[in-house]
Parts: C-alpha cells; sequence; structure tokens
C-alpha cells in the first residue's frame, strides 16, 4: 500500500494505542464518579489537559475534549457566538476553511449571524491588512484556519491574532487541525484553538477545543455535570489521554522530522514537474510542505484518484469531508481555472513516508498522462 | 415578476461567499428570494438540474426562468444581469 492522504487521517502510533489501552485496563471507571479509582481517571485527564497546555506554551487556558474536530469547530464557532450574541452578530472567516467551519458558519448566518469572507492575497493567505478595514463594533469573532487542508495555504495566525487584540469585543479562533505537530506558533494571543487526534498518529473520536479562560461559552451538548461545564457526557479518560500523548509525539524530533518532509516533497514537486507540462501545482510555494496539491489538465480527478487507487496508490481528491463534486470549489477560486479545479488531487506525505512510495507515485502518474 | 431562487450548500464555501450578495440584490431591488439547500431539499433540486458548480442563482419572470447565474460573482456582475432584465422588461 502507497498512502499519500495523510490530511485525511493518520496511521495510529503503535505507542499511542498501547498507552490507550494501559488507560483503559487501568482508569475504565467513569471519571465524573466520585470513588477513588474514578477521581484517578479525572486526575489523568487534567494531566493530559495540562500536558496538551506545556506542548503548545498555553497558560491560563481550559481545554476542552470533543469528540473531535469537527466538534470543536462547531463549540467554538456556535458556543461563542450564542453565549455573546448581545456584544454583535458578525463573523469574519476566510475563504479557505474546512466545511465544518463552512457548514458551521452557514447554519450561524440562518439563525442571523452575519458572514464577511476576507480577502487573500495570491497564494491565497488573509491579507491581514484588510482584515482590519472589515473589523466592525459588533464583529464578535474572527476564525481563520491556520492551513488549508487541500492546498495547504498556511495563514499568518500570529499577526492575525496580534492585530486583534487592539479589539475587545472581538475574539480569535483557529483551527489548528492540519497544522498541529507541523509548526511552533506562538499561540499566546489566540483565544480559541480547535484541533484532532487522528491527524497527528492518534486515535479517531477525540479532538480539543482550547480556550482562554476569559471565553464564555453556550454549551451544545448539554447533559449532566461532567468535567466541564462546556461539554456534557461521559468523558473517555482512555481516549482523552491518548490524544495527550500523540500530541506530545508528534512533536518529538519536530524539526529533524520536518526538514525531511520539506527535502521529499521538493523532490516530489521536482519530479512532478518533470513528467509534464500538463501537471501543475496548486500549493503556494510557501505553503506546508506536506500537503501539494496537484491538478493533471485533461484527466478528471476522479478518474486519476481511482486509477491511483487500482494501483494501491491512495491519495483524495477534494478534502474526505466534502461531498463529490466534479470540481474543486477551493482549486477553482485559488487559480480561476476551472480545468485546474476538475484535475486536482491532494497528494499528502508525511516523516513515515519514504522516497521509494514517492517514485511508485511518480511513475503511476507518468503511466496515467 | 422578478423572483430569484438560490441553491446553495450549507458546506459550499462559495455559497456563504454570495450569500451576503445575493441578500444585498435582493434588498436594493426589492425582489423575493427563496433558497434550496442542496442536499436538504433535493427533491426540489433535481428537477432544475443544477449541474456541479455551486452555488446556483435562478432568476424567474412571472414564474418562468430566465437567466441562470453559476458560481461566485461580484456584487456588480449580478446587478447587471438584473438591470439587463429590467430593462428588457420596460
Amino acid at each position: 500500500m502507497f498512502y499519500f492522504d495523510y490530511c485525511a487521517t493518520t496511521p495510529t502510533n503503535k505507542e499511542v494505542l498501547n498507552f490507550f489501552e494501559e488507560v483503559n485496563n487501568k482508569y475504565w471507571f467513569n471519571p465524573n464518579s466520585n470513588y477513588e479509582p474514578s477521581v484517578a481517571g479525572a486526575k489523568l485527564i487534567m494531566d493530559s489537559a495540562n500536558k496538551i497546555l506545556n506542548i503548545l506554551g498555553l497558560k491560563d487556558s481550559t481545554v476542552i475534549f470533543t469528540s473531535g474536530a469537527t466538534e470543536a469547530n462547531n463549540l467554538a464557532l456556535k458556543g461563542y457566538c450564542y453565549a455573546n450574541k448581545e456584544k454583535g452578530k458578525h463573523i469574519i472567516t476566510s475563504p479557505y476553511e474546512h466545511s465544518s467551519i463552512v457548514a458551521t458558519l452557514s447554519a450561524l448566518e440562518k439563525e442571523g449571524f452575519e458572514v464577511t469572507i476576507a480577502d487573500t492575497n495570491e497564494a491565497g493567505e488573509v491579507d491581514v491588512d484588510k482584515l482590519k478595514t472589515l473589523i466592525r463594533d459588533d464583529t464578535i469573532l474572527v476564525s481563520i484556519t491556520a492551513t488549508s487542508s487541500e492546498v495547504g495555504i498556511i495563514n499568518d495566525i500570529e499577526s492575525i491574532a496580534n492585530l486583534l487584540t487592539n479589539y475587545d469585543n472581538c475574539k480569535f479562533h483557529v483551527d489548528y487541525t492540519q497544522l498541529f505537530g507541523k509548526y511552533k506558533n506562538d499561540l499566546s494571543n489566540v483565544d480559541m484553538l480547535s484541533y484532532s487526534g487522528h491527524k497527528i498518529y492518534g486515535i479517531k473520536g477525540v479532538g480539543a477545543l482550547i480556550i482562554k479562560n476569559d471565553i464564555n461559552l453556550s454549551p451544545i451538548i448539554n447533559g449532566g455535570k461532567s468535567t466541564t461545564k462546556y461539554r456534557a457526557g461521559t468523558p473517555s479518560t482512555e481516549l482523552i489521554a491518548s490524544l495527550g500523548k500523540a500530541s506530545e509525539l508528534i512533536y518529538e524530533n519536530f524539526e529533524a522530522k520536518e526538514a525531511d518532509i520539506k527535502t521529499k516533497s521538493d523532490y516530489l514537486k521536482e519530479k512532478l514537474l518533470g513528467l509534464s507540462d500538463s501537471i501543475k501545482i496548486n500549493t503556494p510555494e510557501n505553503g506546508l510542505a506536506s500537503i501539494i496539491n496537484v491538478s493533471i489538465l485533461g484527466h478528471k480527478s476522479e478518474e486519476i484518484q481511482q486509477t491511483l487507487a487500482k494501483k494501491d496508490i491512495y491519495v483524495s481528491t477534494q478534502t474526505a469531508c466534502s461531498l463529490k463534486l466534479d470540481y474543486s470549489p477551493t482549486i477553482y477560486k485559488l487559480t480561476n481555472d476551472l480545468k485546474r479545479a476538475e484535475s486536482s488531487i491532494r497528494v499528502s506525505i508525511s516523516y513515515l513516508t519514504t522516497i521509494e512510495e514517492i517514485d511508485y507515485l511518480i511513475k503511476a502518474i507518468g503511466e496515467l498522462l | 415578476m422578478i423572483k430569484l431562487l438560490k441553491i446553495n450548500a450549507l458546506w459550499c464555501p462559495s455559497c456563504l461567499i454570495m450569500n451576503n450578495i445575493y441578500t444585498k440584490v435582493a434588498n436594493d431591488y426589492q425582489l423575493p428570494l427563496e433558497t434550496l439547500d442542496y442536499d436538504f431539499d433535493q427533491e426540489k433540486v433535481e428537477p432544475l438540474n443544477v449541474g456541479n458548480i455551486l452555488p446556483v442563482l435562478i432568476i424567474y419572470q412571472d414564474d418562468v426562468e430566465i437567466k441562470r447565474i453559476v458560481g461566485e460573482k461580484t456584487h456588480n456582475q449580478i446587478i447587471e444581469e438584473i438591470e439587463l432584465i429590467i430593462n428588457e422588461k420596460k
């Protein structure tokens, strides 16, 4: 198998899986109960939260464990807007957000909130100077993805966060799902941050929304008192602990891993472009190295994906979370070229990807042409 | 009478971008604006053969479709189309 879809999901690190089993064996009690084995589980949850905050260099913040980034994004947007609607109903976002952000904002629009899309430069990055001109007295939230999952555009979230510290009425949410473990940002001015376990070699079914302690949210999952007032339901001690472990492991040997990914990414791009003029790289030059969105003109995206799959090579067309269209709306918006949008695939690599795997992919694409 | 029908989807970024523009045009020209969801209103959307690019804005005059605008457009581009229809009507 030749896997090139690490943005969709990642194989679970054995160490994370073993830790999950270890915690499951010892801490399977309901952490909301008040006898000693449960209290020990609740403490492990708190320790996992503190571990994650330390990894990200965050203080005065709370970790709300969720079922994944989609739930975390829903809680950030709906939870914040519902709790703060007296302060305003204007939200700003970027044109290249994950569908969980887009759909949640669309739903909020139906409920009377107003959404403005920020301008971007040619590389698709949010234009921070123009963003400033969009902020109004009734703007309560800016939600910008750290990196676009389909194309790998990286937004300057630190500059945006710094800008927004000048606006008391406006908070900043970052969908950090695709950048967690791939970058080290100063997140001290980010008010809310979402991410997911299964994108960082953890287990599916767990993620987190990290909020500054002065943020007030309305819960979107209501129920009895749990380890957090923001999200009801019995917490999974083992899943949460596994998220803490995955979060720790992804940053181990960080510089070496990222340098390795960059080398392989450059190699892959060079080989692709060397195949034919009909191959166009859609990921901007300073985009995330592990994402290589490429168009193979003259071939439909699904055809490319299926042809590669027959050779045991797995790539994405759009993000796995979008419904199937004949073209990629993201590539169309970025390039204004329908032919590129109809023929794009997303190749996403990892520190696990080998040069031999890349060579096999290149050979298969060459045979397709 | 001119009426507007937009077909969009919750997950569609271009639809989110166009919502404000459609609403502004509808308000400026006092035109009724109906919305159908690509996923949740499938029975009503299917007969319209909207294809696979969203959003779609269908302009009706006296309940007859006279123009279809597909994908992202600027506010001015939509206005131009509406003005053409109004002027032709005169």
